[in-house]
């Protein structure tokens, strides 16, 4: 539970040596790399290698998203436990020294990409024409009207339904005179039918006149051919491109085989951006350049050792000065350092806090499961984790933490769900009872939170008390790190005497005069010790309180400078331990209510997979719905119980003693997603 | 059959019925929210869908509410029951503050949280700040399931069912 020491490191080398040595920094992964201010000729400008190296791997990450496209990979559920690829030095440097023809590989895939687009737009626009062309596809002019040189047609259609007869009468009614007209009609659909007239030469214009007046429009053009055949050109250029479309596909498939050197380049490739990063903040005179930074105690020795003996180097360590925006750097044991997640997501301890990661772990464990309460799925749980962690060693950090996180988590679930007796909600008792038809009674160890709402609200509210008094003591904890042994007393003894002082008044409100008949022998215990400390503090309870208001009004207000002003804290700080403290804990019955949800929407899953009254029914029906149902609660749930432990240790628990505002650590590394050096000594 | 039934099941229905509205009003709010980060950035899908998973739960605390209420009087299982119209307008006042804060608190908790898909959107390393500004909002709601918790209990317990 600690903030790692981090010292400030500043390296003088020759130019000549900047890449190797940045090399070598990256490789290491332990210095953070900090722009060197003052009086340097030049901080290099390296914005074009970088922009030259951002369009390739522009490239190379659009190929990878067509490869994917076109040939997709399938991955397995645990993919995402799976670690980064390990190289050695030499495997990594050779397969370095491919990246241009990788890159060439990658453009040529997107020319392949673009070509494939055109062919099926091409192909699209085709087939939309032939569906246009089809009704005509028998009638073989060329165009759509014309001359013979004697005889004229018009080919079009009209949108309705007509028989020949009904066009030769459409004619004959506007034009009596013109009797040597014929119509061929093709297809007569309900609303369209297509034809073609003939006419002589001198009528054409007569024809098409009554005709436009008929509702007649021409076909399409097309151009130089019939419809038919342009139909049927039509149909081998969609043939010809579908057979270079899958040349494409064959080629994409082949290209596909090397989706891993595309994605060493674009790792290659994103490690070189950030090393051009770290150089472009290193200052340089024409001979030598400096480098300043920030690394852990030990890191920083072992980098000084190792720069000074393999460069010509001079490595400088020193403590950081008061105002320098010093990185915060968490170290915590096997079983807090998973949650150091969950202090990040909140803020990194500031200057003057302490890690409280370690001071939450417990807690957080304890209330996640409590929350989520039910030892099935807590079993669940720790069965995948556990499998996970025991089967697959060789997982990145970060994953493994979160995997961790969810052990202890699920841990503490079968835990709770077995002092509840929950185990997919109601189920053992269901099974027998629906299945075997024998009773089993309850299987808790304490309770059951469902009716004996008002003993587990009480443990909800000690718990919550205890939690706060933690954080208390981490404020007093705090306090005396830096030196202020008095504020540690005044911030601490003074909250303690007076909630502890109206403790019993409220506990009062839900204390029960006794417990029913049969009570488990745990939920005796927990009663008893309840009832006596809450039966010793009631005779003292106001002394306790009185001390501790004077004491709270007395010392509160101190670091204010006028006497008007230290009162004014102190009454202010007695409202305030009043408002705040009954509105903290009474945020801890979430721990019941989240979990009496849990164990109540599972109860309902399995009454509605045992609705039916044929047991065969009811088996076949049982499966699916307990299987689904469970799932779906489960899912919702741990949702549920992640965010409510954390709110309860942001809200309640950090408001205590914890500012944050630190500055994660972000040493020079080889951020890459796939691949990553082996690491040798 | 007295009045009696009547209003605890309504009381139930009202419970489950708000909330669950409530509920889904919110999960649609911030699903759309969501939805125009993940169109942008399909990795923050993971980050987005807890926030916008966060006004499902009083759809939930309503769920519980009426099942403990259809159980506590004996409505669901054991059967045979009779009330009173005055002990079945108790247990309908017993359900009111799970349905009214039930389904207001998941609608102003969809706000804040479609608020926090902004945060994800533009910092995703700040996604637990955006999910406590939600969770804060669930206070209330729990708070109000505990109401109707412990005066069901009382009244299962005044009226010696």
């Amino acid at each position: 539970m600690a903030k790692l020491k981090v010292l400030s490191v500043e390296l003088i080398a020759p130019i000549t040596q900047k890449e190797q040595i940045l090399e070598y920094l990256q490789k290491k992964g332990t210095v953070e790399v900090s722009a060197v201010t003052g009086d340097y000729t030049s901080l290099q400008d390296r914005s074009q290698d970088r922009a030259a190296l951002d369009t390739d791997a522009s490239s190379l990450q659009s190929a990878l998203h067509a490869l994917d496209a076109a040939v997709p990979v399938k991955k397995p559920l645990t993919a995402m436990l799976e670690p980064r690829i390990a190289l050695s030095e030499e495997a990594f440097a050779e397969k370095a020294a491919a990246i241009p023809e990788t890159v060439a590989l990658a453009e040529n895939v997107l020319a392949l990409q673009r070509e494939a687009a055109e062919l099926e737009e091409e192909i699209a626009r085709l087939r939309a024409e032939n569906d246009t062309l089809e009704p005509w596809a028998d009638a073989d002019f060329p165009v759509r009207s014309g001359s013979t040189g004697r005889v004229s047609y018009l080919l079009g259609s009209v949108r309705k339904a007509v028989t020949r007869e009904e066009l030769e009468g459409v004619l004959s009614a506007a034009f009596p005179e013109i009797d040597c007209v014929e119509f061929e009609i093709y297809h007569t659909f309900e609303d369209q039918t297509t034809f073609a007239a003939f006419c002589m030469d001198p009528d054409a214009a007569e024809v098409e006149q009554a005709l436009r007046e008929y509702g007649f429009v021409f076909a399409p053009d097309c151009a130089s051919s019939s419809p038919g055949e342009k139909i049927r050109e039509n149909d081998s250029q969609i043939a010809a491109d579908e057979t270079r479309l899958r040349e494409i596909g064959q080629k994409l498939t082949e290209t596909a085989e090397k989706r891993g050197d595309l994605q060493f380049a674009l790792d290659a490739l994103a490690a070189r951006r950030e090393l051009l990063g770290a150089a472009e903040k290193t200052g340089q005179t024409e001979r030598v350049f400096l480098l300043r930074g920030y690394a852990a105690e030990k890191d920083a020795e072992r980098v000084k050792k190792q720069a000074e003996a393999k460069f010509d180097a001079a490595v400088e360590l020193r403590e950081p000065a008061e105002d320098e925006d010093v990185p915060v750097i968490l170290k915590n044991n096997g079983f807090a350092s998973p949650l150091e997640n969950i202090t990040g997501m909140y803020s990194l301890p500031g200057r003057a806090d302490i890690d409280p990661t370690g001071s939450m772990a417990f807690f957080y464990y304890l209330f996640f499961g409590m929350m989520l309460s039910d030892a099935g799925y807590g079993l669940l749980i720790v069965l995948l984790t556990g499998g996970a962690l025991l089967f697959k060693r060789d997982m990145e950090r970060r994953m493994r933490n979160n995997v961790k996180m969810y052990f202890f988590c699920g841990l503490s679930t079968v835990f709770w769900g077995a002092m509840y007796g929950s185990w997919f909600g109601d189920a053992p008792q269901v099974i027998m009872r629906e299945f075997f038809h024998k009773e089993i009674g309850p299987l808790y160890i304490w309770t059951d939170a469902v009716t004996d709402t008002m003993n587990v609200l009480i443990m909800c509210f000690i718990l919550g008390l205890v939690h706060l008094f933690w954080g208390v003591l981490m404020k007093g904890w705090t306090d005396i790190k830096n030196g202020h042994k008095l504020d540690a007393l005044f911030d601490t003894i003074p909250t303690f005497l007076t909630v502890i002082g109206i403790a019993p008044i409220f506990f009062g409100l839900f204390a029960q005069d006794s417990i029913p008949a049969g009570y488990t022998p745990l939920g005796t215990f927990f009663f008893n010790v309840f009832t006596a400390v809450h039966n010793g503090l009631k005779p003292v309870s106001t002394y306790l309180l009185i001390a501790g208001l004077v004491l709270v009004i007395a010392t509160a207000g101190r670091h204010s400078k006028s006497i008007g002003g230290k009162l004014g804290g102190g009454l202010y700080a007695v409202y305030g331990m009043f408002s705040g403290y009954l509105g903290d804990v009474l945020s801890y019955a979430r721990l019941l209510a989240l979990g009496m949800a849990t164990g109540v929407i599972g109860q309902v899953m399995n009454m509605l997979g045992t609705l039916p009254g044929n047991p065969v029914v009811k088996v076949i029906m049982f499966i699916p719905v307990f299987i689904a149902g469970h799932a779906a609660n489960l899912a919702i749930n741990l949702i549920g119980a992640y965010v409510h432990t954390n709110r309860l240790q942001y809200v309640e628990f950090f408001s205590k003693f914890y500012e944050g505002g630190g500055r994660a650590f972000a040493p020079l590394e080889a951020n890459t997603k796939f691949y990553r050096i082996k690491e040798e000594n | 059959m007295d009045l009696g039934v009547f209003f605890i099941v309504l009381g139930a229905v009202l419970a489950a019925g708000l909330s669950g509205m409530g509920s889904a009003k919110g999960t649609s709010l911030v699903g759309q929210a969501a939805a125009g980060v993940v169109s942008e950035d399909p990795s923050k899908f993971g980050k987005v869908l807890i926030l916008q998973v966060l006004p499902a739960t009083q759809g939930l605390y309503g769920l519980l509410i009426a099942i403990l209420t259809l159980s506590f009087t004996g409505i669901m299982g054991s059967g045979g029951v009779a009330y009173t119209w005055q002990q079945g307008l108790a247990f309908f006042a017993a359900d009111l503050p799970m349905a009214i804060v039930g389904y207001f608190s998941a609608v102003q908790q969809a706000k804040a949280a479609a608020a926090g898909v902004g945060i994800v959107a533009k910092k995703p390393n700040e996604s637990g700040k955006a999910i406590t500004f939600a969770a804060l909002v669930e206070t209330y709601a729990i708070l109000a399931l505990l109401v109707s918790v412990l005066a069901l209990n009382g009244l299962t317990t005044l009226f010696g069912k």
